[in-house]
């Protein structure tokens, strides 16, 4: 297991390089550069930038040096644990992503542990009730909060429960977990990958239904709760579980749209602000960071599946 | 300042409508629209125009009434306004202040925009402006002007003090212009102190030691100019870059010393500033050195970019006062026009521009008949509904000496006449539309009312001119990289504010070294238009040539037909009924915050 392990983790390096080259490269292609962001408030300010002054920017942050040159000097600091500065902010872009990444992080599995504990028994509950009432209304609801966009659903949720019934205030900026302006938020960052969980869970839960020893644990008389959770629930987490890999990268670092809406300050809206200006350092780290939790939330999905199912072998 | 009444404001029932209509707005995808456009990675793609409405909308009058004002001499100070005493004030004296936008930096040297509603309040300039344009005392209390305009001599207030106790001297302005004008400041605008003796060598590193500069006791500093310049109490001692902590404090960390509690000068101190947790606020100076001390406790400043959620929360009543801007501030002016507390004098104003190089733009035939063959009262009626007015020359209707009223009369440039259109299409280089090489045209903005506006201009072109081959793209940055793009572009939208000074406007849009003209027109440039703005800029403005000339120099460049003119945008802030003794200046700072309270509600 650990040898595995350390393997996967080795594989990552390579994968990790070919993630900068390609975000670095798409960076430089795109239009836009971030000397000329500046210049566009000194626009509107009615002052006037000489060329000589861009050029000393660009000279500060190495944008006047050719492509590879800039790649180069950035891997190798990169390796050196320096993520360099932020040119729009003129300071280190590590502590920048390490202080908004804990918010995003705990928003995202506050988000995953709701999901878990809504999703499953959902998707078990509309198996066991398929085609009946209880299975339409459980997977047609998932459905439809799935098809709704949140910056629909947020602002309809806030009229509705700040405006017309009185119920809370706008949550606003970050407090801490285990406040209420989180309620919200997590709900809704949870609604969009529960029809994920509940479709795979249900699809799962019917295959392991049909099968010889759940049938014999049936005729065993053991009874139904029994069989569910130790020999359907189990059997069909697997799968499931596979989705979560995924998921939790999405619920941590797709919270784009909720930290704009609720003023959280995030990953999220550091990075669309980090593309906003083009801020290539910090979009770069935003970017490690990213790749990193993907390959690593599937490497604990891979270590987890021998828990689940002893065949598995490493 | 608007009367502001004391009823309380209960609670707004959402009706089934305005439920539908947010749906709907929530449903096009506002916050959607501005994040892929921060990613900038939206594709290219022909814009589609719409039908164009050409009814007049029925809707509230303009917002306009600005109270008449000059600039002030040079020389000249008044006495600091006072607003009436604190009555009924609520208990809890917490101010909710939000905006839009992320707040990285509070560095009167850097600062740009958003912190400006309260940066001379911590840290005082030499002098505030109130909202007609006088100077009124900050860490100074009078200047004067040598006959020839060269030597300005500040006198700093006898009881001026820093809040950790120690006093503040001449040599604190001083070695704060330095800071302002030395590279080791990474802001953008390190100009602005250009024509004080011995800004260069500072400008560029050689030394720290401006001699133009010299502060001959502890309470006055000479200030020594190269050349004259008649607007130096508003470009320098009334600018709000001029007012910081002690220098050495920025020099030693100049990219976060704002986030570390600095000594402040001003009635306000910050408590806390963190745009990395979104989380700033203000307290009083307890060692403030100026009566009347400030009524408010604290001042909580939230980022609420999102402008459906700004709106809930401002119904809600979680907001005391707000600033939006664009078509955001049209929707809460329309809804809320008591709220609004304007910022005087500012106009900013909304244009395209053509440029003068790239064809067929460059043929001053097919400028003219693009020119005439727009609508531009019908444009800013429909995306602004009258509360927005439609801009004309360069000077802007809330400078003095505005020609606002009566321009488009005296000149064939604000006509809108289709026919005269196809006549100069016909009589350019290109003869017909079906002659004209495809125009590159862009918004510049995902802002609704700005592409909306732009759509239009397209369809007035096609029932005017038969013109169809338009290619649109939402931002200019869509069609290349760095300012290169605008070499691309025939049309593009951009804004312009500043100083409400006839000269300077007219400088900043038609002058070859202008922003405008070097960067977005393609490089005009018009000896006759340079040399009447030069002119003007030189002059007093109690000069009777000043005007004149100022004149000459919009006129000459209205005649060369360089852009179609959008609308003039009016920033306010916007405040509760329950918020007293609010104003704001023609700088965004809310200059009587010292004085602001909260009545009871």
């Amino acid at each position: 297991m650990l040898k595995y392990i350390l393997l996967r983790l080795l594989a990552m390096i390579p994968l990790l390089f070919v993630v900068l080259f390609i975000v670095f490269s798409l960076g430089h292609l795109a239009p836009g550069d971030p000397v000329e962001m500046m210049y566009v408030n000194v626009v509107l300010e009615q002052s006037t930038v000489t060329e000589e002054q861009k050029q000393e920017v660009r000279h500060r942050y190495g944008l006047d040096q050719p492509f590879f040159v800039q790649f180069g000097t950035y891997v190798q600091r990169l390796a050196q644990g320096d993520f360099g500065n932020s040119i729009t902010q003129s300071r280190p872009v590590l502590p920048m992503i390490l202080k908004v990444f804990p918010i995003s992080a705990q928003l995202g599995l506050a988000a995953l542990i709701m999901l878990v504990i809504a999703g499953i028994p959902l998707g078990i509950l509309a198996a066991l009730h398929q085609n009946r009432a209880g299975d339409y209304a459980i997977v047609g609801g998932s459905l439809f909060l799935r098809t709704v966009p949140v910056y629909v659903l947020a602002p309809l949720l806030l009229i509705l429960l700040v405006l017309q019934f009185h119920i809370m205030d706008v949550p606003n900026g970050w407090h801490g977990l285990f406040t209420p302006n989180v309620v919200l938020p997590v709900f809704l960052l949870m609604l969009f990958p529960l029809a994920v969980v509940i479709r795979q869970m249900r699809a799962s839960v019917l295959e392991v239904l049909s099968t010889d020893y759940v049938r014999t644990a049936r005729a065993k008389g053991l009874r139904e709760r029994q069989v569910v959770i130790g020999h359907i629930m189990r059997n069909a987490l697997t799968p499931v579980v596979t989705e979560f890999g995924l998921i939790v990268t999405g619920l941590i670092t797709g919270s784009v749209f909720l930290e704009t809406i609720f003023g959280i300050p995030g990953y999220g809206q550091l990075y669309v602000n980090a593309l906003r200006q083009r801020d290539y350092p910090l979009i770069l780290g935003c970017t490690v960071l990213a790749a990193m939790l993907v390959m690593l939330s599937n490497l604990v999905v891979d270590v987890i599946y021998p828990m689940l199912d002893p065949r598995v072998k490493l | 300042m608007r009367d502001l009444s004391q009823r309380s404001v209960p609670r707004r029932a959402v009706s089934r409508r305005s439920l539908i209509k947010m749906f709907i707005a929530a449903g096009s995808g506002v916050s959607a629209a501005q994040l892929l456009a921060a990613c900038s990675s939206v594709p290219a793609a022909p814009m589609q125009a719409p039908a164009v409405t050409t009814g007049p909308t029925k809707a509230p009058a303009p917002t306009s009434a600005v109270a008449p004002f000059q600039l002030a001499a040079p020389g000249v100070v008044v006495p600091p306004i006072t607003m009436p005493a604190p009555s009924g004030a609520a208990s809890d004296q917490t101010l909710s202040y939000a905006h839009q936008s992320k707040l990285l930096y509070l560095d009167p040297a850097q600062e740009s925009g958003y912190g400006r509603f309260i940066i001379s309040l911590v840290w005082l300039p030499p002098f505030l402006l109130d909202d007609k344009m006088n100077l009124t005392p900050g860490t100074c209390n009078a200047y004067e002007v040598s006959s020839d305009g060269l030597i300005y001599t500040l006198h700093v207030d006898p009881n001026a003090k820093w809040s950790d106790g120690s006093k503040f001297t001449a040599r604190d302005i001083k070695s704060w212009i330095e800071y302002c004008s030395s590279p080791t400041n990474p802001s953008v605008y390190r100009t602005d102190a250009r024509y004080v003796a011995g800004h260069g060598p500072v400008n560029k590193g050689d030394t720290r030691d401006m001699t133009g500069l010299v502060a001959s006791d502890d309470l006055t500093l000479k200030i020594t100019l190269t050349q004259k310049d008649p607007l130096f109490h508003y470009s320098v001692l009334a600018n709000y870059r001029f007012g910081g902590p002690k220098a050495d404090v920025a020099y030693a960390d100049p990219n976060t010393w704002w986030s570390t509690n600095p000594v402040a000068t001003g009635p306000f101190k910050i408590e806390k500033f963190d745009p990395d947790s979104l989380t700033y606020s203000f307290v009083p100076n307890p060692g403030y050195w100026r009566t009347p001390k400030p009524t408010l406790q604290r001042i909580n400043l939230l980022t609420v970019t999102d402008p459906q959620t700004i709106v809930v929360m401002w119904q809600n009543n979680q907001i005391d006062a707000m600033f939006v801007s664009g078509s955001d501030a049209i929707d809460v002016e329309q809804k809320w026009p008591d709220s609004i507390i304007p910022m005087p004098n500012y106009g900013g104003n909304f244009f395209w521009s053509f440029n003068f190089t790239k064809e067929p733009t460059n043929d001053p035939l097919v400028r003219k008949a693009l020119k005439h063959a727009v609508d531009v009262n019908t444009i800013a009626q429909t995306q602004y509904f009258g509360m927005r007015k439609p801009a004309k020359g360069p000077i802007s209707p809330y400078a003095p000496g505005s020609r606002y009223d009566t321009l488009d009369q005296q000149n064939e440039f604000f006509k809108y006449d289709p026919d005269l259109a196809k006549q100069e299409l016909s009589q350019s280089s290109y003869k017909s539309a079906d002659n004209l090489p495809t125009l590159a045209i862009t918004p510049n903005a995902p802002s609704g009312d700005k592409v909306r506006a732009t759509e239009m201009v397209v369809e007035m072109w096609r029932k005017n001119l038969g013109i169809t081959n338009i290619e649109g793209r939402p931002m200019a940055t869509d069609y290349g990289a760095p300012i290169e793009y605008v070499k691309t572009i025939n049309f593009l939208r951009i804004s312009l504010g500043g100083l409400p000074d006839a000269a300077t406007l007219v400088y900043s849009m038609a002058h070859s070294a202008g922003a405008i003209a070097a960067q977005f027109a393609g490089g005009y440039k018009n000896p006759a238009v340079d040399a009447a703005i030069e002119k003007a800029m030189g002059l007093n403005r109690s000069d009777p040539d000043y005007l004149k000339s100022a004149y000459q120099a919009e006129d000459l460049y209205l005649a060369d037909y360089m852009y179609v003119p959008l609308y003039v945008d009016r920033y306010s802030y916007y405040a509760k009924p329950w918020v007293k003794n609010f104003k704001a200046n023609w700088n965004n700072l809310m200059y009587t915050l010292d004085q602001t309270y909260l009545a009871a509600h």
